[in-house]
């Protein structure tokens, strides 16, 4: 799975987790900027794991807070 | 009752990102701090944010801050030496807190100090390859030894090699990293598994500088070596000419004034310090150990330098750390541990009262909580779930004023008082509970 794919799930289940269209999240805008909390960001970086089938460790999340940097932390992770 | 808004506190965030590199001067984020607390006042454990919030400080500037804020006696033997002498390269500062280590602590027969971790430990490897003539040295999974290109991040993919390498997606790798340094220095083994360590000394013994270890694995949890480990690391390291170092970065001082070693009895030839041996308000590290390798300093074989190696402030302040902590046998870190030992008893049975399972394991003082029924025995078993659950815990009681260090490390300080735990006990409840809906949710 290439970093745009990942792009696409994680903005998708971002969406899902605060009740909105994929097409309104900005994939620049850090979790918080987006309203998405810590616990709620992990709940789909949970989610995200299982989906891809990889191990992510949770810290990173706290690394790397936009959608963009996550996807492409995790397309590298992937490779 | 949750903290307050953050709003000047984000105002200034927001400032300060304009001209500082992500608002903050290091890359580690704590996990609660999804933005930086901006502190303006402390005393004793508390501190209060921009906002007029107050915290019980359980964070202690990642375990450095040991007597607690504005401390009296601290603040008052700093204040003196400023008034004295501030910037020269030698003082008559320096002999009191150097044999007050030596006192105190089993391999400190001699003491440089420097000013980083980081730093310290390169020129104990530095001093280590130089008395053995050989190049590598032995690290362990999960432990931390500051952020050289040398000894952060990596993992070893091929068992049978143990040898660190890069990997794509690795949070403690770094970009701009020397080509090949990990690999072409080191390796690196699981620890407390003492036939994998066995199996290792038997193929590469001879070959080794040195072995670096946190003697609590303080950064995976909060692991305490398994019964004979590190005797048995200690003897393989006397077996095999290998020099053993000892990373009590965040032990030495927090488990007493002997550090993890005195307390378990296992004397390193080399030790690094740091954090907590300056009180927490000056930065101050140190190298410590056996004359026959610290004469190689002396001797100017190998070098170490650094401007403001023992400066006045920090040696003044080593030495009132030092004075406070180990007067009437150790009185205030034993009262610190007991208090710290009620802290943990407390969160244990709001847990259980909130019906989220909850251990603390590790010593008073370096302790870390996880939220799982039995204690981890490596540093491996701290897996995603765990970590997530903990990162839950530690943001909860963040919102409700308890600022822990990460991932879920308790760092008391000398002056927690029967007060905060009351404060904790009231502020750990709610916490607790919403944290155990917050879990319950997700897994």
């Amino acid at each position: 799975m290439d970093e745009e794919q990942i792009k696409a799930v994680l903005t998708k289940l971002i969406a899902d987790e605060i009740g909105t269209a994929p097409g309104e999240i900005d994939e620049q805008a850090s979790f918080m900027r987006l309203g998405v909390s810590s616990v709620q960001a992990l709940k789909i970086v949970n989610r995200l794991r299982k989906e891809l089938d990889m191990d992510i460790n949770p810290v990173a999340l706290f690394e790397f807070k936009t959608i963009e940097d996550i996807s492409g932390y995790l397309a590298e992770a992937f490779d | 009752m949750t903290l307050t808004a953050q709003t000047a506190n984000l105002r200034y965030h927001e400032r300060l990102k304009r001209v500082l590199p992500g608002g903050v001067h290091y890359n580690f984020n704590m996990p609660w701090e999804e933005v930086p607390l901006h502190f303006v006042d402390g005393k004793g454990s508390r501190l209060t944010d921009m906002d007029g919030n107050e915290y019980l400080d359980l964070y202690a500037r990642f375990g450095a801050m040991i007597l607690g804020h504005a401390h009296e006696e601290y603040l008052d033997a700093l204040q003196e030496a400023m008034g004295r002498v501030l910037c020269v390269s030698h003082c008559d500062f320096d002999a009191d807190p150097l044999e007050l280590m030596n006192a105190h602590i089993p391999s400190a027969e001699m003491i440089r100090f420097g000013l980083s971790g980081t730093e310290i430990l390169q020129t104990a490897l530095r001093l280590a390859r130089a008395h053995t003539k050989r190049n590598r040295f032995l690290r362990f999974e999960n432990h931390y030894h500051g952020n050289a290109d040398n000894i952060m991040g990596g993992r070893v993919t091929d068992r049978r090699h143990p040898v660190p390498v890069d990997f794509r997606g690795d949070y403690k790798g770094t970009a701009g990293r020397a080509a090949n340094v990990m690999a072409d220095q080191s390796y690196m083994l699981p620890w407390n598994d003492v036939e994998r360590l066995e199996d290792f000394f038997r193929e590469h013994g001879e070959t080794l500088a040195c072995a670096v270890t946190e003697p609590v694995c303080v950064n995976g949890g909060s692991i305490e070596a398994a019964p004979g480990y590190l005797e048995r690391l200690r003897e393989l390291c006397t077996e095999y000419g290998t020099v053993l170092i000892f990373d009590e970065m965040i032990t030495g001082v927090r488990m007493g004034v002997g550090g993890a070693q005195k307390r378990l009895g296992v004397t390193p030839d080399l030790t690094t310090f740091g954090k907590a041996i300056g009180g927490g308000g000056v930065p101050v590290s140190a190298l410590v150990g056996k004359r026959e390798i610290m004469a190689l300093l002396e001797s100017k074989k190998v070098v170490h330098a650094g401007t403001y190696n023992g400066y006045p402030l920090g040696s003044a302040a080593v030495k009132a750390t030092f004075e406070i902590l180990s007067r009437d046998d150790e009185a205030v870190l034993h009262a610190m541990h007991r208090r710290a030992a009620e802290l943990q008893s407390i969160l244990v049975a709001e847990a259980a009262a909130a019906g989220l399972p909850l251990i603390v394991q590790g010593p008073p003082g370096v302790a870390s909580f996880h939220c799982t029924d039995t204690p981890l025995e490596h540093p491996g078993q701290y897996d995603f779930d765990l970590m997530s659950k903990d990162i839950i815990v530690a943001t909860a009681l963040q919102r409700h004023g308890v600022l822990i260090s990460s991932i879920s490390r308790i760092y008391p300080n000398a002056q927690l008082s029967d007060l905060d735990l009351e404060y904790f006990q009231v502020h750990a409840r709610k916490a607790l509970g919403e944290a155990e809906r917050s879990i319950a949710e997700i897994f």
